[in-house]
């Protein structure tokens, strides 16, 4: 009896050693998972005072520039011409400017602005884009994650205002007269360039380009083929990236020091 | 020496013995308490687990619903309930002031009320009893007592409005009860009025509370507690509460003994138990470095099942669990027993990459099963891929089996033709008869019968033969085999291409359906003369001179524009179903074939007539016949004439899916022309090939070993080819596989290595699946016999097993050896085609288990078929996740009509009526006459809906599907239109031509690019375009008509609707629906 006894306790006792075998363990994944959060909510709030590097360049076109071809304009004519007397609006995918500059690129800091967080430096003057003579104005206009966008109508016709995107929704809303305004479309997240746009399905020749930054760093080329910043940035290394509608993108690494006025050329060219 | 009798002692032998039985004992406890009962373990530590898990839910729920109540459209209704309740308050109060004053009247009464009620009571029974026994005497002194007591006055102080004020007053009997009655009323009337009262805040309250229900996804949290207390307080360590017992099957399932939160509402993955954070966590598991098998094992079974969503389709009470999941139901006792992974056991558990094999069980009738992807995609590997070819499985090539069913019945009626006609004439005999052998009544019996019931049953059975025969025909037309008929080799391709291709397909054109046969040159090229010498001779048959007149001067290579053609190709929709580029620069869609070298091979005129029209045979065919085009007189003078009656039905349209794009010639020719220039390969395949020089008796030799290999390798099952019309399938009929017999697999030298374990002394604990060493099961002969690629360190392709993989070891004749060719599946689509094999089996379920789709179901699941023989999801989504291929192209991306995708056509079935469907699908250009080009609906679409030709009964089922698919009633019937009053006209033409009313901007005119107005009445069902006016975007995403073009209630706001007072849709749903040509014209006028 007495060993029988002996037998149960020695099950009773490996099962023991067994469950208890399964209490044993360390806190190496809790851990590392608390590593994992505060490295994401670690970020810098930057603010304009941080920032001492202007940064300001150029994009060069090389070679002939491709003629701009005529829109054709085969609906509301006489409406839609009326803003531009009897030659058509010529097509703004590619516009060399005379001094052999590519206007509508966008200039950004694509990477080594990821230990900051943007909030206070948040824009609250509207962008505003206009439609005159069934023509966008402007082609192409940068925002940042927040900002209000203005769709107005400053044609006496119908226009839809449809706005497409990957990461902000899509919308399609109707303006028939002068003086219409939208103020509906917001941006809350980052796009992929090229991705969010305006267009007008009526007219199907118009269309706008919006890029969506998280940051303040961007610049658009007007007439003059230039850019620069509006803020300073920080010292630091950085890679600044060009878009262009037709040509794409062009990136380039920086290394900027405290003060210093850094200038970057991009050069595209027709044959890539 | 020692005493034998003192001496000797059994101790050591009873000692030995004792510690044996000893021993023994503890292993029979050990093995009764723990051994043969591995789920109590798992028991207990799922109580301890899921208690913390639940209560981590409960936190996570009432988080969640804190959230809720902090945002804005919750704290909104808040606001609104307590101004509500804020309104009601003064009324309420007052109705309140109402009620306590009748209160308190009711309690000043009462007193009164009773002392009067309860005398007459007793004096009224007294009186009744009196006038029983006739005491007419008492009855009397009684009625004057009542009289009395009804007179009697009682002063009862009436309370007043104001409280503590009180009136007297004086009231005899009758007064009282009258008042009494009054106040009753008047009680019930403020009840309602606090009813109405509370009304408001009330509504609001409830809507807080689904509003909560709506966002909060799972349990409440006084639900979870609910499950926590339970499973603290009443689990039990047992079998009986666990198990399920489904009397009709007699099948008991004790699979939730272990898996023990499969049904739990709260659902549980493996990380919920595991990583969530709980304390139980680290406690039970341990650390997962020193994780044990075992354990990670018990973690799998503790889940809940991961689609409730099937469980709630599927009750486990009523179905159990191994019916779907295969494994023994009843067995406890050990992971494999319970799992059904023995060698004694038929059904082992599905694994989990086949689970889906238990859906095809039951739903053996449905191509596409909503949910099942691997299963979807094995029958779709099956059908595209043309198994069906050599092997008969049950509803694919319906039409064969369709066409000997008609065949039977055909000749079941030439039968009854026969006797019936052999009874009129012995009839009629009957009345020549001269002799008198019949009586009067017998041949007045006979007359009526010619005079009634012949005629009659042999038009009966007149209609339904030609019913029959029109059938037959549809059906010829309607089966499509997977393979380019053979018969147009000749005007086709080049004869130096053949071979090479015919030798390894895949070698050509990597990822072509065709598989590849291991051939010895010698056989393809016997194959190559013999195809090319059965194909249509194109210059005897004249086709060239009929393609010529067809397309006069486009007929020219060198006039083709490539670049337009390459913009065309593009745009029109080929890329739906054909793919271009090789590798990962490979764009569209792998339905058909890939064209990236399609230059090398095709001859220019063939490719103009095929892409003008793929339909349109060279010759006609006479399918039923074997080899009779060849012999037909329209091809060849000297040929027979076809005959109706002995060669069956004559063909005249293509067995392809391919459809007609309704292109003009200069179309055709620049897509041509640009194919042409697809040279990826940089072959040309000129030189004339050594089996087309032959001749005479080394010609005679090739074609007779040619026709042998085509038929031994069963080629006709995917082509058409001369001769072989007729041919049957080669292989073995698969519709049952996945239950045969194992001995009945042919494991060839392998049977003995594939239960190699299955033999050892320990197969009753080794799983015989999970062990390489141990495949003698179903799946591991398909997954073997299938086969599949993969890629190797270098990136080079290598087979893995295969269909030839059974033949190694044996020696054995070309004859011999096994047929079956090579699918190069990659390892996925292995395991959905083995998934699909698996579950085709001859299942003992109760008929109650199967699928058995009536109405609505059926229409969709028939519907299936054909949407996914014609590809149309190539280019529509058909179901709301659908990504068409032709929309994936970055090309279409919505700027302009040439740069749109097709439209959606979920909800196609509640947007256009089914009558107007129907004709669209026959011509989908909606010309009058011929077929013409352009797009019938959306002519401004650069993208072409193109004509498939379908028979009726494709047009019937696709209607079908499309109404089942929207929930449509059948038969829709089309609601009347009001006419619109002529001031409604007035202002509806005044709203479509003025300038703030922007529809004609894009539905009417030169720069349309919406559906016109005029196809509206006949098109689009009234409750659809409401709809659509309300919110477009809702209905297609992305589109560009405009939304919020109008309020959904009033105040209407559509501008230049301002002052029509009705429903502002609705005026446009009414007019729409009577927009016809005229209307159109009145419109232009006033413009």
């Amino acid at each position: 009896m007495k060993s029988k006894n002996l037998w149960i306790v020695c099950i009773l006792a490996s099962a023991l050693c067994f469950l208890s075998g399964c209490g044993g363990g360390d806190d190496n994944e809790s851990t590392g998972s608390n590593a994992g959060t505060t490295g994401t909510s670690s970020k810098k709030d930057f603010t304009p005072e941080m920032g001492s590097v202007s940064v300001a360049g150029v994009v060069q076109f090389e070679g002939s520039a491709p003629a701009r071809k005529k829109l054709n304009i085969n609906k509301d004519v006489a409406g839609c011409m009326a803003e531009h007397g009897k030659t058509p609006p010529l097509s703004e995918t590619v516009i060399v400017n005379d001094n052999k500059t590519l206007r509508n690129v966008v200039v950004y800091v694509s990477k080594g602005l990821a230990k900051y967080s943007f909030k206070k430096v948040k824009k609250t003057e509207p962008v505003v884009f206009d439609q005159v003579g069934c023509v966008y104005v402007p082609h192409v206009q940068a925002v940042m994650v927040g900002q209000p966008i203005h769709v107005k109508s400053s044609d006496d016709l119908a226009h839809n205002v449809h706005w497409k995107s990957k990461k902000n929704g899509d919308k399609n809303i109707s303006q028939s007269s002068a003086g219409a305004i939208d103020k509906t479309t917001f941006v809350a997240k980052r796009e992929e360039i090229g991705t969010a746009v305006f267009q007008c399905d009526i007219h199907g020749w118009m269309n706008a380009f919006v890029p969506v930054f998280k940051h303040p760093f961007y610049a658009t080329t007007g007439e003059d083929g230039k850019f620069s910043f509006d803020m300073k940035l920080p010292a630091g290394k950085y890679t600044l990236t060009a878009w262009h509608e037709k040509f794409g993108k062009k990136s380039v690494k920086v290394e900027v020091k405290d003060g210093e006025a850094k200038s970057v050329v991009f050069t595209y060219s027709a044959k890539p | 020496m020692k005493d034998p009798i003192t001496d000797r002692s059994l101790s050591w032998p009873l000692a030995i013995a004792s510690a044996l039985l000893l021993l023994s004992t503890a292993w029979v406890l050990y093995d009764e308490i723990w051994g043969a009962r591995p789920w109590k373990g798992y028991q207990k530590t799922f109580r301890k687990v899921f208690v913390e898990r639940l209560e981590n839910f409960k936190q996570q729920q009432v988080a969640k619903e804190q959230d809720i109540r902090q945002e804005k459209s919750f704290l909104e209704m808040e606001e609104a309930r307590k101004a509500a309740m804020e309104d009601a308050k003064k009324s309420l109060a007052e109705v309140q002031v109402q009620m306590d004053l009748i209160n308190r009247k009711n309690a000043a009464l009462t007193p009164a009320m009773q002392d009067a009620r309860g005398r007459l009571g007793e004096f009224t029974y007294q009186l009744e009893k009196a006038r029983k026994g006739k005491k007419e005497g008492e009855a009397k002194a009684l009625e004057a007592k009542i009289e009395k007591i009804k007179a009697k006055k009682y002063k009862v102080a009436m309370p007043a409005l104001e409280k503590g004020k009180t009136e007297t007053v004086e009231m005899v009997f009758d007064e009282i009860a009258a008042e009494f009655s009054s106040l009753k009323n008047l009680r019930g009337d403020l009840q309602r009025q606090q009813a109405a009262l509370n009304g408001p805040a009330r509504e609001i309250q409830s809507k807080m509370a689904s509003y909560l229900q709506a966002r909060i996804h799972g349990l409440q949290p006084h639900q979870i507690d609910a499950r926590i207390t339970e499973l603290k307080e009443k689990f039990r360590v047992g079998i009986q509460d666990y198990q399920i017992h489904v009397e009709d099957v007699g099948l008991v399932d004790r699979c939730q003994v272990c898996h023990l939160g499969a049904m739990e509402k709260v659902a549980t993955t493996q990380k919920d138990l595991f990583d969530a954070g709980l304390k139980t966590s680290k406690e039970v598991w341990g650390d997962p470095s020193t994780y044990s098998k075992e354990k990670s094992a018990l973690r799998r079974a503790l889940v809940s099942h991961p689609r409730p969503d099937l469980l709630k389709v599927h009750d486990p009470e009523k179905f159990g669990c191994s019916p779907c999941h295969g494994g023994n139901g009843i067995a406890t006792t050990s992971v494999v027993r319970g799992h059904g992974w023995h060698k004694y056991w038929l059904y082992p558990l599905f694994e989990m990459e086949n689970a889906e094999a238990g859906c095809q069980q039951c739903h053996t009738g449905s191509l596409h099963l909503e949910g099942a992807t691997t299963l979807n995609v094995g029958k779709e590997i099956f059908s595209e891929r043309g198994c069906w070819g050599c092997h008969r499985m049950e509803g694919f090539d319906q039409e064969v089996d369709d066409l000997k069913l008609i065949a039977t019945r055909q000749g079941v009626l030439t039968r009854e033709r026969k006797e019936l006609l052999k009874s009129q004439a012995f009839d009629e005999g009957m009345l020549d008869d001269e002799d008198d052998l019949y009586t009067d009544e017998q041949l007045d019996e006979a007359q009526k019968r010619l005079d009634q019931v012949y005629p009659y049953k042999l038009s009966e059975m007149e209609t339904e033969e030609i019913e029959l025969a029109k059938r037959r025909s549809s059906l010829h037309a309607q089966r499509k085999r997977v393979g380019p008929n053979l018969k147009d080799l000749r005007a086709k391709v080049k004869p130096g291409w053949l071979a090479h291709w015919i030798d390894s397909p895949h070698v050509f054109r990597p990822g072509t359906k065709m598989p590849s046969f291991r051939l010895d040159p010698d056989q393809v090229q016997s194959i190559s003369a013999f195809l090319w010498e059965h194909a249509i001779d194109p210059e005897r048959a004249g086709y060239l001179a009929a393609l010529q007149k067809e397309a006069g001067k486009h007929l020219n290579q060198k006039a083709a524009d490539a670049v337009r053609g390459k913009n065309l190709f593009e745009t029109r929709g080929c890329m739906a179903c054909h793919s271009m580029g090789e590798g990962d620069s490979s764009q569209g869609s792998d339905f058909a074939a890939n064209l990236s070298r399609v230059g090398e091979k095709i001859q220019f005129p063939f490719l103009m007539r095929w892409i003008q029209n793929p339909r349109k045979r060279l010759v006609p065919s006479v399918p039923e016949s074997k080899g009779r085009d060849r012999f037909h007189r329209d091809l060849y003078p000297d040929g027979d004439p076809y005959d109706a009656e002995t060669d069956g039905v004559l063909l005249t349209t293509n067995a392809t899916v391919m459809p007609q794009f309704r292109l003009p010639w200069d179309e055709v020719r620049d897509i041509a022309g640009y194919l042409m220039t697809q040279r990826g390969g940089g072959g040309s395949f000129e030189e004339v090939p050594p089996w087309l020089k032959a001749e005479g008796e080394a010609k005679e030799k090739l074609l007779a070993d040619g026709q042998k290999w085509v038929s031994h390798f069963g080629c006709a099952g995917c082509h058409e080819i001369g001769g072989f019309e007729t041919e049957g399938r080669i292989g073995t009929e698969l519709t049952k596989e996945g239950s045969k017999p194992l001995d009945r697999l042919d494991f060839g030298l392998f049977t003995h290595q594939a239960k190699k374990l299955a033999f050892s002394t320990h197969d009753w604990i080794e799983p015989i699946h999970k062990d390489e060493g141990n495949w003698y099961t179903h799946k591991g002969f398909f997954v073997r016999k299938l086969g599949w690629v993969e890629q190797d360190e270098e990136g080079e392709d290598k087979l893995v097993y295969g269909p030839d993989f059974f033949d190694q070891g044996k020696e054995r004749s070309r004859e011999e050896k096994l047929r079956m060719p090579n699918f190069r599946l990659s390892k996925n689509e292995n395991t959905a085609v083995t998934t699909f094999l698996l579950g085709s089996v001859d299942s003992q379920f109760p008929p109650r288990f199967y699928h058995n789709p009536e109405g609505r179901a059926k229409a969709i699941e028939e519907g299936w078929w054909i949407i996914k023989k014609y590809n149309c999801q190539g280019c529509h989504a058909v179901g709301v996740s659908d990504k068409p291929s032709l929309g994936e192209l970055p090309w279409f991306d919505g700027r302009s009509a040439e740069r749109t995708a097709p439209p959606t056509l979920v909800g196609e079935g509640s947007r256009v009526y089914s009558d107007w469907l129907s004709g669209f699908l026959r011509d989908p250009s909606m010309a009058t006459g011929a077929h013409e080009n352009r797009n019938g609906i959306r002519p401004y679409l650069a993208v072409r809906m193109p004509s498939f030709h379908f028979s009726e009964e494709e047009v019937g089922k696709l209607v079908r599907f499309f109404e089942a698919m929207s929930s449509q009633p059948t038969p829709y019937i089309k609601k009347e239109n009001v006419p619109l009053s002529r001031k409604e006209l007035a202002l509806m033409r005044k709203a479509f031509t003025d300038k703030e009313g922007p529809c004609q901007k894009c539905h009417v005119g030169d720069g349309m690019i919406a559906p016109n107005f005029v196809h509206t009445p006949a098109r689009l069902k009234p409750s659809w375009i409401r709809r659509w006016l309300l919110d477009p975007s809702q209905l297609s995403p992305g589109t560009s008509m405009p939304s919020g073009l109008f309020g959904t209630q009033a105040p209407w706001k559509y501008p230049p609707l301002m002052g029509y007072g009705g429903d502002h849709v609705d005026l446009f749903v009414r007019y729409l629906r009577q927009y016809d040509e005229g209307e159109a014209k009145a419109l232009e006028k006033m413009e």
